[in-house]
């Protein structure tokens, strides 16, 4: 069984060189590139002025994050041409939740300010989808695809993580199902008490997962295949934006109110008014319908509920809303056009909204200013509404010397249409482009986007603006983007402000956001071992050091308690009877048991607090629920209405910082015969960790149980160990001890084993076994089960060959020698300086990572610049810290180094630019991957101001100005 | 002095010149300003007012 | 009546310091010029107006793109200092100064040494530091070298010694908001302090441009031929566009290196007006002796400055505080600098001829050759790695 994060990094770099070679192939064959993602080598910028990034709020007042981006994917260059397919080009825009009738909500649309004011969706429904481990496949002639990112197992039963890929390569979350586990409902049946409790007996996970508008149901999922009996999606079919703010007016009641030069009435019936629109004269009656005024109410978008609340008027570009409380002067960016109000009505809650310059966008029709582009209208998975416009290339076209450039798609201005962008490549060779740059509807244009201009790109693939699709567009590739060591370790240079941030405590929080990441540095392995199935595993070790600041009043570098961390972590949980290797401290260690259980507890709450309200990207601490002693931690990260029903988001949070993978997504009472256009669980199981919440408000929710997997400890042994096969009498030197098998049961499958001490006096007896159906329906993962087939006494341990157990006569036995434990919150044996925390998968008991800490905060200063990390069975520390120039305020030089053969490894300056802390990333495992992932927009966005020694904008020092 | 007019006002004050006592107490001005911010800016932030 | 007879005037009615703020009433309009030319120059702290000339050049900039990865303009040293001038300048030449804004107008001579001193935080010497010993001895010798070079290729060239010692300054700290620092001490005239940075601004920007083919000559690694850019060629951008020219790495290396050569620099100036001062102070008389007028003794603001220098130093002055502070010398330089640029015709700039810039170019010259000298031999002898 695998960690949803550290599977999908053993598994990057196959699956990005197969992608790679796929989608190749699919984009050459004919169809459109929808849902595939530029090259690997594509260049990212974040920014052109032309392309907006700024949050505007609703009539509600409710923040909007808005963003474009213009992206070109799958271009190819061949004889000093390079050919961009249909699709290939396309321009993005973004809201950061969702945009629907009736809330005013913004929207961006080639660089203007706009308003969505009308959205039709559908439900698309596709049964019997079938697909392989790694495809990307196009489901319908949607464009949508569905990706079959890995499977793993436990108890060898597979399970399978997947995503549902819009066409523009975007999508928001992935998705465990398996078809071989007991249901997320069966949790209810669990009877645990609370605390400390041993292991679950089953493991959980539903065939169906439901993510409000969308639902996958499998029908077999397995290592390879899975099919999906039905998979159902939100689709867009259109939208109507108002280019302009809207006119309101206040509603004379049985009157009318001029606009332009047209009147229009409002009548009260007792279903609403009768809205009638006469010319100006009022003579001739234009249009009219009863409405109902508009109040907050979610469902009111519904199709088929909508058409009450408006009256809309093509002919006239006209569409005309009630408003109650339209938030004028409140809570608005806005001051509506409004004039006096009537007598009578002086608080002026009835409104007419009055929207003009209406357009309207068809998904997959042409967009309506530019016959070359065509719309594609996303929707967001979880709301059904509106989440991403993209205007897209209809036709291939091609950039050549002679014709190096090409426009992008007209758009809507109060002054002059034309073209938002234009894509300008040049200087061709044959199979290289040297010049590539955007420019914006301003003229203004990127930096050419070959970075390397001599050297040439092979093909014209970017992405630039800073939308938040970019993440899950860059999800195989990030990671090698961020580790590029073209541009050496990147340093952003820190704010220095009167009052840093102090942490007294780093347990649970993630390192500053902007830490410099180290790639690589010797002494710190990565390996890859194979396990007795002869299984690739990569080990992999890291340093992280979170929550550091200065304190500049007293000229320190404080490294708070649990902020400086040794991570080990393999790209998948650790197994035992598996011969399973892990690295500690540099060198290789074997797993020879664990011990783990679970932690219940009943009937609390969690409170919703904003996230960030510290700046820090940690929310704050107070609203945690801490889950067993250093294990784990519950925050509750998001709180969304789904037709005014609360739907909550809670996370789990690892004591090293990072989040878990899996998102507890819950709403109570969406019953699925209820006609709701949402469904939910209401409660939440995947694997070993369960909630089942009492109630789920806006603000908090109550938890009536939640458990999850606790580790308690492990054992290991640093000697590989060695299979015997031993018939029933036999005997076989154990350490010190001497290992005898006393019988053997080949119809029982079991095995009397006995251990004895030097002086031939039985010390440990054990039957092991029965080896039956029962008991490897278990294995690996269950931990009594795993036991059954070890005997353990003192530092050695013997455990049955699950593999081949029984041969001629003979029972085959791995024998382990010099076994140690590592005890959960205990002092590092070799460095009791630190102490170590093991830790847990939170699917399936299993060993996950190995964290060394320090307890106690470590100080450092001008007089104090060396602080020596863990030390090994030798004594030689594993890595030190060293503070090269520390004005008491700011780190202006500061490395960690390693000893490899005798040989000190530094890493560059982590203070290149001035730090107020000393948090870093280095390695890269599971653990930093996470950290590199929650990060990762700003992390390359800075990485375009350092790569050309930009001005760090933090520092007013660095204003451009005086040098 | 050989003065144009972008200097030098009808009632012969020349703003560019600068020289004898008046030239010293601009000085003295200008640094005690400059002292005084300093140092309010400076005791300002040693007692946490930003 | 003259301004002899003004200055004579100002003593008989002077009460006190304070007497050279003159009334309120005098000045508002003077300031209020001031005021307004700085804040549609730059985006000043505090002030949102987006309508401001710097803006424009930010927009200018990304119409054109960047140059070695540096916008045109910050190439062009386009900042706080020389924006709200070139307004002035424009305005003054085109509209003309109003006498009303005149009393206030003089204010430019308590803002001078007011910005200067507050400049004091902006160099702790400790920073530099974190180079190493020798790129800092390279550093600081490279600041006297050129200051003196400069000084005595203009005595040859027999350029005014007012702009002598402005451009002594502002090449040997590699700076050319030097030559305004420099006006008050050397007193140079408004016309030369203009022209001074036009030949320091157009040599840096000539010589970022043949630094590359300079440096592949000289075999130069990059991270040291982006110190050589720092040092050699200075200016921030100007800097960072020869080094880039060179690689990435050198690039970088420019950015780093330059905390070397920006601490050092009141070393850099005020080595210049002691010199030129200790000159006048021996040849009085002398007709081509012009820098420091009038200046007898070390004016007082200097000696704070020295003093401020020192606080620096020994971190008396916190990272908010520096912050703080400079946003105030933005605010004082750019009210002074478009007094400034009003006051300038364009003749005044014009006149003073190519001489100034021959001397720009032939002292930047040799200092880059000898900086790549010195770096090679270092790089030999191992003092550098």
């Amino acid at each position: 069984m695998k960690n949803r994060m550290t599977g999908k990094f053993v598994n990057r770099l196959l699956i990005s060189v197969f992608f790679v070679t796929m989608s190749a192939v699919v984009s050459f064959s004919g169809p459109l590139p929808h849902g595939l993602e530029p090259a690997d080598d594509m260049t990212y910028l974040p920014e052109l002025g032309g392309l907006r990034n700024l949050a505007l709020k609703n009539q509600f007042g409710q923040p909007r994050a808005l963003s474009e981006a213009v992206v070109l994917r799958k271009s190819s260059i061949k004889e000093g041409v390079a050919t961009v397919p249909a699709g290939g080009l396309f321009y993005l825009s973004e809201t950061s939740k969702d945009a629907a009738p009736f809330r005013r909500d913004p929207f961006l649309l080639l660089g203007e300010h706009c308003y969505l004011v009308d959205l039709k969706t559908k439900k698309s429904v596709y049964e019997n989808v079938s697909l392989k481990k790694g495809d990307k496949k196009l489901i319908g002639d949607s464009g949508y695809r569905l990706w079959f990112d890995y499977s793993t197992d436990h108890f060898e039963k597979p399970y399978a993580e997947l995503a549902l890929i819009a066409p523009s390569g975007a999508w928001p979350i992935e998705f465990p199902v398996s078809t071989s586990f007991p249901g997320r409902d069966d949790v209810k049946n669990l009877k645990t008490g609370s605390g400390f409790v041993p292991q679950l007996d089953d493991f959980y996970l539903d065939r169906k997962y439901t993510y409000g508008a969308t639902t996958f149901e499998a029908e077999k999922i397995d290592f390879h295949d899975a099919s999906f009996k039905t998979v159902e999606y939100p689709e867009v079919v259109e939208a109507v934006f108002s280019m302009h703010r809207p006119v309101c007016l206040d509603v004379r009641q049985e009157d009318y109110r001029f606009y332009f030069n047209k009147r229009v009435y409002a009548f009260r019936r007792p279903e609403g008014f009768l809205v009638r629109v006469t010319d100006f004269s009022g003579e001739t009656v234009l249009a009219e319908k009863l409405v109902k005024p508009v109040t907050a109410q979610g469902y009111k978008d519904r199709q088929g509920v909508s058409d009450d609340y408006h009256l809309t008027i093509p002919e006239l570009d006209m569409r005309i809303e009630l408003t109650i409380q339209p938030g004028l002067l409140k809570h608005s960016d806005f001051v509506p056009w409004s004039n006096d109000a009537p007598y009578g009505w002086e608080e002026g809650t009835l409104n007419f909204v009055i929207y003009d310059n209406l357009m309207t966008l068809k998904n997959g029709d042409v967009w309506p200013l530019d016959s070359r582009y065509r719309v594609g209208l996303e929707a967001n998975l979880l709301t059904g509404k509106l989440k991403r416009v993209v205007l897209e290339n209809r036709e291939s076209f091609t950039l050549s010397h002679d014709h190096p450039s090409y426009k992008g798609p007209v758009k809507y201005s109060e002054i002059w249409n034309r073209p938002a962008f234009t894509v300008v490549a040049d200087h061709f060779d044959d199979e290289t482009v040297h010049t590539l740059y955007l420019r914006d509807s301003f003229y203004q244009r990127t930096d050419n986007m070959v970075f390397w201009e001599k050297e040439g790109r092979e093909n014209i693939d970017f992405f630039v603006g800073k939308t938040p699709a970019l993440m899950p567009i860059l999800e195989d590739t990030f990671l090698t983007r961020l580790a590029d060591t073209s541009f050496g370790t990147v340093v952003e240079p820190s704010a220095f402000t009167s009052y840093p941030k102090v942490f007294s405590d780093a347990s649970f929080i993630e390192p500053d956001p902007s830490a410099p990441f180290v790639r690589r540095l010797k002494g710190l392995k990565r390996k890859i071992s194979k396990n007795r199935k002869k299984e690739r595993l990569l080990s992999a070790e890291g340093i992280v050091i979170r929550g550091s600041y200065v304190d500049y009043k007293k000229g320190k570098i404080v490294i708070p308690p649990a902020g400086l961390y040794y991570t080990s972590r393999n790209a998948r949980n650790i197994r035992t009877l598996a011969g399973e290797s892990f690295l500690l401290m540099g060198q290789k260690a074997y797993l020879t048991s664990f011990e783990s259980g679970t932690f219940v507890q009943k009937n609390f709450h969690v409170d919703f607090w904003k996230k960030q309200n510290m700046g820090d990207k940690n929310p704050m601490y107070w609203q945690d629920v801490f889950l067993g002693k250093r294990n784990k931690a519950l925050r509750l990260m998001e709180n969304i209405y789904l037709d005014d029903r609360p739907m909550a988001d809670l996370n789990l949070i690892k004591y090293s910082g990072n989040k878990w993978g899996a998102h507890f997504l819950m709403a109570q009472g969406f019953d699925p015969e209820g006609e709701n256009r949402y469904e939910l669980p209401e409660l939440f199981a995947e694997g070993a960790t369960w909630i089942l919440p009492e109630y789920i408000g806006p603000n908090y929710v109550r938890v009536k149980e939640f458990g999850t997997p606790e580790i308690k400890s492990i054992h290991y042994t640093r000697t590989k160990p060695k299979r015997v096969a031993l018939g029933a009498g036999g005997v076989k030197k154990l350490g010190k001890y001497q290992l005898e098998v006393r019988a053997i049961d080949p119809v029982l499958k079991t095995v009397h084993v006995v251990i004895k001490d030097g002086t031939g006096a039985l010390v440990k007896e054990k039957v092991l076994g029965p080896f039956n159906e029962t008991l490897t329906a278990k294995l690996p993962q269950d931990m009594a089960s795993a036991h059954k087939l070890q005997i353990q006494f003192d530092d050695v341990q013997a455990e049955l060959d699950m593999l081949k157990p029984f041969t001629h006569g003979n029972v085959g036995l791995y024998l382990y020698t010099e076994v140690k434990e590592l005890k959960k919150d205990t002092p590092y044996e070799c460095d009791p300086r630190f102490t170590v925390r093991p830790d847990v998968c939170g699917h399936c008991y299993q060993f996950n990572e190995l964290l060394i800490d320090n307890p106690k905060a470590i100080v450092l200063d001008r007089k104090h610049r060396v602080y020596e990390g863990p030390k090994n069975e030798k004594g030689i520390p594993l890595f030190k810290i060293v503070i090269d120039d520390f004005d008491g305020e700011m780190i202006h030089g500061w490395h960690i180094e390693t000893t490899s053969k005798g040989v000190v490894h530094e890493s560059d300056n982590l203070a290149f630019n001035p730090r107020n802390n000393i948090d870093v990333l280095v390695g890269v495992n599971g653990t930093i991957e996470g950290f590199l992932r929650t990060s990762l927009q700003d992390r390359l966005a800075y990485q375009e101001r350092w790569r050309t020694s930009a001005r760090p904008m933090a520092l007013a020092v660095d204003r451009p100005g005086l040098n | 002095m050989n003065r144009d007019h972008h200097t030098l006002d009808q009632n012969g004050f020349d703003y560019m010149e600068n020289s004898g006592r008046e030239e010293q107490d601009r000085d003295t001005v200008g640094m005690v300003f400059a002292l005084i911010l300093m140092a309010v800016l400076t005791v300002g932030q040693y007692m946490g007012l930003y | 009546m003259t301004s002899y007879s003004i200055s004579l005037a100002y003593d008989t009615d002077r009460r006190s310091i304070w007497s050279c703020l003159y009334s309120f009433r005098e000045v508002l309009p003077g300031l209020l010029a001031m005021l307004f030319i700085a804040i549609f120059s730059n985006n000043m702290p505090g002030v949102p107006n987006p309508f401001t000339l710097e803006n424009l050049f930010v927009y200018l900039d990304n119409v054109i793109g960047p140059i070695n990865g540096q916008p045109f303009f910050q190439i062009m040293n386009s900042n706080f200092v020389w924006n709200p001038l070139l307004l002035g300048l424009l305005i003054g030449n085109f509209f003309g100064v109003p006498d009303l804004w005149k009393r206030g107008l003089s204010y430019i001579h308590a803002l001078m040494p007011l910005g200067i001193l507050m400049l004091a935080p902006h160099f702790m010497i400790g920073h530099a530091f974190k180079l190493g010993i020798v790129p800092v001895l390279i550093s600081v010798g490279a600041i006297f070298f050129t200051a003196t070079l400069t000084l005595y290729l203009s005595r040859l060239f027999k350029l005014d010694d007012r702009q002598g010692a402005t451009l002594a300054g502002a090449l040997s700290t590699g700076d050319p908001h030097v030559c305004a620092i420099m006006m008050p001490m050397t007193k140079a005239r408004g016309g030369q302090v203009v022209h001074s940075a036009i030949c320091v601004i157009l040599f840096g920007a000539l010589a970022s441009m043949v630094f590359p083919f300079i440096s592949h000559l000289f075999n130069m690694p990059e991270k040291y031929a982006g110190f050589a850019a720092a040092l050699g060629i200075g200016n921030g951008h100007q800097a960072l566009s020869a080094a880039f020219g060179v690689g990435y790495e050198a690039g970088r290396y420019a950015h780093y290196f330059d905390i070397g050569r920006h601490v050092f620099m009141p070393a850099g100036f005020l080595y210049v007006f002691f010199i030129m001062l200790v000159r006048k102070l021996r040849h009085p008389e002398s007709p081509n002796v012009h820098a420091t007028g009038s200046i007898q003794k070390v004016p007082l603001y200097i000696l704070a400055f020295i003093a401020c220098w020192g606080l620096t130093c020994l971190h008396v002055f916190k990272e908010p505080t520096h912050h703080q502070i400079f946003n105030l010398v933005i605010w004082d330089f750019s009210l002074a600098a478009g007094a400034l640029g009003l006051s300038i015709p364009f003749k005044e700039i014009t006149r003073h001829g190519l001489k100034g810039f021959a001397v720009t170019c032939l002292s930047g010259m040799i200092r880059l050759v000898l900086l790549f000298t010195v770096l090679g031999l270092c790089i030999k002898t191992g003092l550098l790695a």
